[in-house]
């Protein structure tokens, strides 16, 4: 009787972390880690990180910061909110748009790979790190973090970026024609208004402790109002912390305001009709202060059941039943870090799970298709901040920049019959290389494929034996292609008839089983179109076929001497890898 | 239009979804991609069936290096290893050969050269008995 046949994939499912065994298993993945679907349902290995920048203090001989609170667009560049330990201090950046370098207050910009605090520091003897909130606002950048204020201190004033000065943010909130420092947990814009949340301890009904407030400003960055026609407090018990504000995400139309235990969406068209109306049914509240993001007019956020999702008024969508276990395992879920990556189209929340001690597993979840996708994969460093930066492109920009120079030094090397491995220096290494190959003297080439960035070596396949063939090369970056290096005489070449040996044969006993004990295993050797022969004692056993690297074979109890080699018809055999001696126990 | 991420634990400043490495706390390490499946009971919990074979199918743009662990009823076993040069598509077939209820197959990428695309995996069997 034929085999029958089972397909797992194609993957368009994503992955579930825990199902019912009787659901139908095909396109649903248990466990995907470093994944991304592109295009139509093909499930791509993600791509890894590279360094940037690195913030450094403000010591005589900079140091580096000890923690990053904040990353977002500001302008035409980047605001940042770093904390060092060693100093006590937070500090503001303003860096580039494609973080090359950083600005001073003057405005002068230097191009380097460490980059300076402007001039000021944030906040001084702040012994711990903050979490940190900036809204832009009519030109400046208003930064709060939450230990601003307690019911009993405040500490922290809420600073204002203007672009060449930092200062603290007065108000005359109490409506005493006196501007009083404000101490706000948080900021954020909507609608043209600049938003703050929670409020210092003062002496006065307006400036008193208040984590549950809500106070917006006048349009395009006008002046705070007095408490009660500027303002409106979340949730039904005045100065409760179960009620105070964990955070805010503007998505679409709403600004969704989060308190430990349900979202206060506020809509509206201005400063007149503004209005908290009633929390969201089952919406559960923010788990922490950065857990939520906006992709697309959709507010993804992480609530103590797990993630979910809301858009406008309707009813919070929640997205945790597909992985449980990784809700699970999640430690310290008010540090859960969320951001939108429009490259993969991914939401992705920065967790630390069990045995993890920090932001370094992510749970990433896919908009377009709507299905989670390597929920516990671990990129590599504890994560405080994330944002999506969009580097500024001018619209007449010039001509998008292209490789420096050229690949030098072809050299052709481990010529096969169906092989040869093409190698070059590089002429520049943040570009890509596309190898191409003829007969030699023929008058078109063929790609043979194109390198990830930085790679020196392409093995270029599917030729015949017996031929002279030569290749060329070129980078290739932003789409631009540099001249070519080639053909010349190190990348010119003739394919041998004899095929190349496969090599790294092992045999494993694998002890009485009720049909095969003993495992062969190799590597193939880079020959298209090759099977592999096996032998035991210089006896033909049989032949696997291409791209096959291990067989089982069946042999009575003894020791025995194992070697294999690759065959093709129209080419010569080649040589034996092996013997490879091991003991053989077949079923008693 | 990047990803970037500041450290919590330093002062560097990442960008997320370039290259084939990704940077860690001291180094770098490769991104190397894990596929598992969920098991597949073609005899429900309590038949029997023969495995045969598997295929895993990978697209590549510069070589691949693979590991497939066939899973009989949630033992692992022998692993096999498989790898390729250059671009393309190749169907990498593991050898199962073994009898049990259900089988899971997992899939890791030991080694980044190039891009990586795991396009399917199917498995060969032969179904012997039903649960009584």
């Amino acid at each position: 009787m034929a085999l029958s046949y089972f397909s797992f994939g194609p993957f368009t499912k994503g992955v579930s972390d825990t199902r019912n065994t009787s659901l139908d298993a095909s396109g649903l993945l248990r466990v995907g880690r470093h994944l991304y679907f592109d295009g139509v349902g093909k499930l791509r290995a993600a791509n890894g990180s590279t360094v940037s920048l690195t913030l450094m203090d403000d010591a005589g001989t900079p140091a580096e910061v000890t923690s990053i609170c904040e990353i977002v667009q500001w302008a035409d560049t980047v605001l940042a909110v770093a904390h060092s330990t060693v100093t006590d201090k937070a500090y503001l950046y303003r860096l580039d748009s494609s973080l090359t370098g950083y600005y001073n207050l003057a405005g002068a910009f230097t191009a380097a790979s460490q980059a300076l605090p402007l001039a000021t520091a944030l906040w001084t003897s702040m012994p711990d790190a903050p979490v940190v909130t900036i809204a832009e606002m009519n030109g400046e950048a208003h930064i709060a973090c939450t230990n601003a204020s307690t019911a009993s201190t405040q500490s922290f004033p809420t600073r204002v970026f203007t672009g060449s000065a930092i200062s603290d943010l007065t108000a005359d909130i109490d409506g005493s024609a006196g501007a009083e420092t404000i101490y706000a947990l948080g900021v954020f814009s909507f609608q043209s208004h600049r938003w703050m949340w929670g409020f210092g301890s003062g002496a006065t009904a307006a400036t008193g402790y208040r984590p549950d407030l809500l106070r917006f400003g006048g349009p395009i960055g006008g002046g705070f109002a007095a408490s009660g026609s500027g303002s409106f407090s979340v949730g039904h018990r005045v100065k409760s912390l179960r009620e105070s504000v964990v955070g805010v995400c503007v998505a679409g139309e709403v600004a969704y305001i989060g308190t430990s235990y349900s979202l206060w969406p506020v809509v509206g068209f201005g400063f007149d009709t503004w209005d908290k109306s009633n929390p969201l049914d089952e919406s559960f509240g923010f788990i922490g202060p950065k857990a939520a993001c906006a992709a697309n007019g959709v507010c993804y956020y992480w609530s103590p059941r797990g993630p979910m999702r809301v858009a406008g008024l309707s009813r919070p969508e929640p997205l945790w039943d597909m992985i449980p276990a990784t809700v699970a395992s999640v430690v310290d879920p008010e540090k859960i870090v969320a951001s939108f990556d429009p490259t993969t189209d991914q939401v992705v929340w920065f967790f630390r799970g069990n045995g993890v001690t920090g932001n370094q597993l992510v749970c990433a979840f896919d908009i377009r298709r709507g299905v989670f996708l390597g929920p516990d994969r671990d990129i590599g460093v504890v994560v405080g901040a994330a944002n999506t930066i969009n580097p500024i492109t001018a619209p007449n920009a010039a001509a998008a920049t292209g490789p420096s120079g050229a690949p030098t030094t072809p050299v052709t090397s481990a010529v096969g019959t169906t092989h040869a491995t093409a190698s070059w220096t590089n002429g520049d290494a943040t570009a890509a290389t596309t190898v191409e190959y003829r007969v030699q003297g023929g008058t078109t080439y063929t790609t043979a494929g194109t390198t990830a960035v930085g790679a020196t070596t392409f093995v270029i396949t599917g030729l015949v034996g017996g031929v002279p063939y030569e290749w060329r090369a070129y980078h290739l970056k932003n789409g631009v292609a540099s001249s070519y290096v080639g053909p010349v005489a190190g990348s010119q070449f003739t394919t041998g008839t004899t095929l190349t040996a496969p090599s790294g044969l092992s045999v494993t006993d694998t002890g009485p089983s009720f049909r095969d004990n003993a495992f062969l295993q190799w590597t193939n050797s880079p020959e298209t179109g090759t099977s592999t022969e096996l032998y035991v004692d210089s006896v033909y056993q049989g032949v696997v076929g291409t791209g096959v690297s291990s067989a089982y074979l069946t042999l009575a109890d003894g020791t025995y001497n194992f070697s294999i080699r690759h065959i093709r018809s129209g080419y010569t055999a080649s040589a034996y890898n092996g013997p490879v001696s091991q003991t053989i126990t077949q079923l008693s | 239009m990047p990803l970037y991420v500041g450290e919590s634990d330093g002062g560097r400043v990442i960008k997320l979804g370039t290259g084939l490495t990704q940077i860690t706390t001291d180094a770098t390490e490769s991104v190397l991609p894990v596929w598992e499946t969920w098991d597949f009971l073609p005899t429900t919990e309590s038949g029997d069936t023969v495995f045969r074979n598997i295929i895993v199918t990978v697209s590549y743009s510069n070589g691949y290096l693979i590991r497939v662990t066939p899973y009989m009823d949630g033992t692992a076993l022998t692993a096999q290893d498989f790898s390729g040069s250059g671009a393309g598509t190749m169907d990498c077939q593991a050898f199962v050969a073994a009898r049990g209820a259900r089988l899971k197959v997992k899939v890791e990428a030991l080694a980044r050269t190039g891009e990586l695309e795991m396009v399917n995996i199917r498995v060969g069997y032969k179904p012997l008995r039903l649960a009584p």
